[in-house]
């Protein structure tokens, strides 16, 4: 029976050879084009990915959400100390509660009779995670959200505390978020207290190393990592995470968010600080025009 | 039941497995990243597949679910689908040559293929200057690909009944054409 199956494909033979020969052609051509010019196959990509992912919503959900039990399952035998563990933790948690209450009452305060204006809080669109990049040396995630929410190429993506990533391609209904970890990532950050500059690079591990620092020796282990917003994509005071030393000596950065778990990520819209474009008229002999009633008023007087 | 409605059942069912491999390896579980690689599935299952009955394999059938796979899973477009079909090719070209193969034999094809694609994913990148993850860390995924190996076949062998087709008697079918 299925020896007819083997034998009728026999007499096609030369044509499926063309036919190899035609689609190893075409593959190895788009690879080319990918190559030469990347972000048109790369919005393919993202179209495809746009076109097929959100239809498996409803499959890839449920399966996600059952592994995750399965592994929290495994984590049962802890329960006991993990409750007493969280109860302690709560403990502290509400000191610091009341403390910081108090700092922002104090701040306010402060902040008014200075009359200090602050940069505008931050919207963001939340989207639920829905795949990750599928190959164990890329590391992004492909979320919910995308053109149709008004999300750009660009932005910084957040879990609840800190930074996640940033958005590396915009479909329709679906937008991917390159991780910190990717090999491809590198942002800008400031190292508190020292105020630091340095570019925060991922290198496929849990840790990214912390590169083009000026003097490293002003840095300890423990210090706060925040974006910088200097490159003009992220604002500029997003958690990161702490510095943390490897054992060859060199800096790599605890990432505050929880990258084992990532389930909402928020998308902050970022619009960049507007440019200042001329020098404003300080040096330039380009003076506004003075108001008519004043300038009559004014003349006399010499 | 014909011989054309068994092929479209077989055909059918590697597109499932496929499309389960590509499923399983999209799902959001290893979002931070981990030391150990994973294996690729998808080779593995491809190349037990096309062991058996490269005939299942057509290229209209693979071509397009190979490169749907590049576009999904974050590798570059094409470059992989090409080695993969090629390698599929190879398999199929051997076919007329030899009967049956014991296990041992077949792993240690399935083995040297595996690494042979992706020292020539690796080069190809380095000559199109792609930037990509360090030559060590893709063959250690090609080793644990190439252990996994047995268990997919197994799995076909056994799991599905997924056997070569071996020529009836009297019809020996001797030297290739």
């Amino acid at each position: 029976m299925a020896q007819d199956a083997d034998r009728g494909i026999d007499h096609f033979r030369p044509v499926r050879r063309i036919l190899f020969g035609i689609a190893v052609t075409c593959l190895l051509a788009l690879f080319v084009i990918w190559r030469i010019d990347s972000p048109r196959v790369e919005r393919l990509r993202m179209a495809m990915i746009d076109a097929t992912v959100p239809r498996l919503e409803w499959a890839l959900a449920p399966v996600t959400v059952m592994a995750q039990m399965v592994e929290d399952f495994r984590s049962y035998h802890r329960i006991y100390e993990q409750n007493r563990e969280l109860r302690r933790e709560l403990q502290k948690m509400r000191e610091w509660k009341e403390a910081a209450l108090q700092l922002e009452q104090k701040n306010a305060a402060l902040l008014d009779l200075n009359n200090v204006r602050l940069d505008p809080k931050l919207t963001y669109v939340t989207g639920v995670v829905l795949t990750d990049s599928g190959s164990p040396f890329r590391q992004s995630v492909l979320l919910n959200v995308g053109e149709r929410d008004g999300i750009r190429d660009g932005w910084a993506a957040m879990d609840g505390i800190g930074l996640v990533g940033r958005i590396t391609g915009v479909g329709a209904r679906t937008t991917r978020v390159m991780l910190m970890t990717d090999p491809g990532s590198s942002i800008p950050v400031t190292i508190q207290p020292s105020g630091q500059h340095a570019l925060l690079t991922g290198d496929n591990s849990a840790l990214p190393i912390v590169e083009f620092l000026e003097s490293p020796e002003l840095v300890r282990p423990g210090d706060r990592v925040v974006s910088s917003g200097d490159a003009g994509v992220f604002p500029a005071g997003l958690l990161v995470g702490a510095v943390a030393q490897s054992p060859d000596g060199r800096f790599r950065v605890r990432l505050a968010a929880d990258y084992e778990r990532l389930e909402f990520l928020r998308v902050l819209r970022y619009r960049g600080a507007p440019p200042i474009a001329d020098t404003g008229g300080l040096i330039s002999t380009k003076l506004p025009p003075v108001p008519e009633a004043l300038a009559r008023r004014e003349s006399p007087l010499p | 039941m014909s011989a054309r409605g068994a092929l479209a059942r077989a055909r059918g069912l590697y597109a499932g497995l496929f499309a389960l491999c590509v499923f399983v390896a999209l799902l959001p579980l290893n979002t931070a990243p981990n030391d150990w690689p994973r294996p690729d599935l998808i080779l593995a299952l491809t190349l037990a597949w096309a062991m058996r009955r490269p005939a299942d394999l057509s290229v209209a059938l693979i071509a397009p679910l190979f490169l749907a796979a590049d576009l999904l899973l974050e590798r570059p477009p094409g470059l992989w689908a090409a080695l993969l079909l090629i390698a599929v090719e190879t398999l199929r070209g051997r076919r007329r040559r030899t009967r049956p193969l014991p296990p041992l034999t077949e792993w240690l094809i399935a083995a040297l293929l595996i690494g042979v694609l992706a020292l020539a994913f690796w080069a190809a990148q380095v000559l199109f200057l792609v930037r990509q993850p360090p030559l060590d860390s893709q063959m250690a995924r090609a080793a644990v690909t190439a252990l996994i190996y047995p268990a997919v076949a197994a799995f076909l062998h056994f799991g599905l009944g997924l056997r070569r087709h071996t020529p009836p008697d009297g019809f020996g079918r001797g030297i290739g054409t």
